[in-house]
């Protein structure tokens, strides 16, 4: 991991215009607080900071949730680029939790995520469009159970603010996505877990003058 | 509740099937509840389905059950029959109680467990009709609830059973208590409504 760096937010989502002039002018006015604006900043996000939650339907009836408890999450955010940012996340398979005991140990299990041997997923992103003011689209790759497929995921800043004490700023982002467990060779019980997976994904970006980012 | 001037002198037709649905819900249902328990999750969609059956015919029987305890209270039942002892009426009629408590607490104690299951399965009646959960999940409600109403279960079936006998054993004895309930009349030749 390479070294953290001074950050902001640096992506305006009340500008009407979506990318390098409220970027520039942002940077402008946070200059004088002291910071080197560099044009990337590093974040290095784990399960303190945000949640990887998943669904799945059953018949059309019901549905039911999980989550994924332990996972480490690589961001370099460009301001001047946005579409150069890189997101990496791995994930342990094992840390799969569920309501019911049972059903995680099914998850678990060879059928289904198959930890032992596959012990870890993976999600890099190969790029990233800005298509909305705070709304992005992450194109990438997830590998998971030893296949790797190309996935879209759609970000959203859900909210940015300044923090009045620490003159921190914060910003949330909420990431959802879908995916078809069959294409990574998950086809069991199909009958009664739907084979279309959704992902809801939140992260909490906390930018602090003293450089601990996630 | 009203009680009728002058009881019954026969169960009525709709007492008497009322009471074998009773019977037939209960001898499906038992067996089944434990059966889906035991299949394990590997036969999601089968143990989905048998649960969704096992809560359709609990609901079914309580159902059942309440029209029974109107019609009883509407009606009333027929004589006990006069060559019984006291004891063995006294005794009959507070297994009857029982009975009707425990039909009446089992499938309530079975619509709470689902409720408060943390895998929030829905408990859809013929499995189209969903029956609203009035309790959210509560975990450690549920681990005591599954186990009271597991145990109530074989409590009301053991009752059954000690019923059941002791209805065959009054038949053989020559009194018209199984006859009543079966055919509606006390005797064979008899015209129905004599007693």
């Amino acid at each position: 991991m390479s070294g953290r760096r001074f950050a902001r937010v640096v992506e305006c989502a009340r500008c009407p215009r979506r990318n390098v002039l409220g970027a520039a002018l942002l940077w402008l006015a946070i200059l004088p607080w002291g910071h080197v604006a560099h044009a990337e900043q590093r974040y290095v996000l784990d399960q303190r900071f945000g949640t990887i939650a998943f669904s799945v339907s059953h018949l059309g009836l019901f549905s039911s949730a999980g989550e994924f408890r332990r996972f480490a999450a690589r961001l370099v955010l460009d301001a001047a680029h946005p579409e150069r940012t890189q997101i990496s996340v791995e994930v342990e398979a094992g840390s799969v939790q569920m309501s019911w005991g049972e059903a995680a140990d099914m998850l678990r299990s060879d059928d289904f995520l198959d930890v032992r041997r596959y012990p870890a997923m993976r999600f890099t992103s190969t790029s990233v469009a800005s298509v909305a003011p705070g709304r992005y689209l992450i194109h990438g790759m997830l590998q998971m159970r030893g296949v790797t497929r190309p996935l879209t995921l759609a970000a959203r800043l859900t909210d940015r603010h300044t923090d009045p004490v620490r003159h921190d700023q914060q910003a949330d982002f909420v990431v959802s996505g879908s995916l078809r467990r069959s294409a990574y060779g998950m086809t069991s019980d199909a009958g009664i877990i739907s084979d279309r997976v959704t992902l809801k994904i939140t992260a909490h970006l906390d930018l602090g003058e003293d450089g601990h980012a996630g | 509740m009203a009680t009728p001037a002058e009881p019954l002198a026969v169960w009525s037709g709709a007492q008497r099937r009322l009471h074998w649905l009773t019977v037939v819900l209960v001898v499906l249902t038992f067996p089944l509840g434990w059966l889906m328990v035991a299949i394990p999750l590997r036969q999601l969609l089968l143990k989905f389905l048998l649960y969704q059956l096992h809560k359709t015919l609990g609901v079914t029987l309580f159902g059942a059950v309440l029209a029974r305890l109107a019609l009883r209270a509407l009606r009333g039942r027929p004589h006990w029959d006069a060559a019984l002892p006291n004891w063995q009426v006294a005794t009959a009629a507070m297994m009857h109680v029982l009975l009707y408590g425990l039909l009446l607490a089992v499938p309530v104690l079975g619509y709470l467990t689902a409720a408060t299951a943390p895998s929030q399965v829905p408990t859809l009646f013929l499995g189209i009709i969903p029956i609203p959960h009035l309790v959210g999940p509560a975990p450690a409600a549920f681990a005591v609830l599954r186990v009271v109403h597991r145990w109530a279960a074989v409590l009301l079936v053991t009752l059954a059973c000690g019923h059941a006998l002791a209805a065959i054993d009054n038949h053989r004895r020559g009194h018209m208590s199984l006859r009543l309930m079966w055919r509606g009349r006390a005797r064979r030749s008899a015209p129905p409504g004599s007693a």
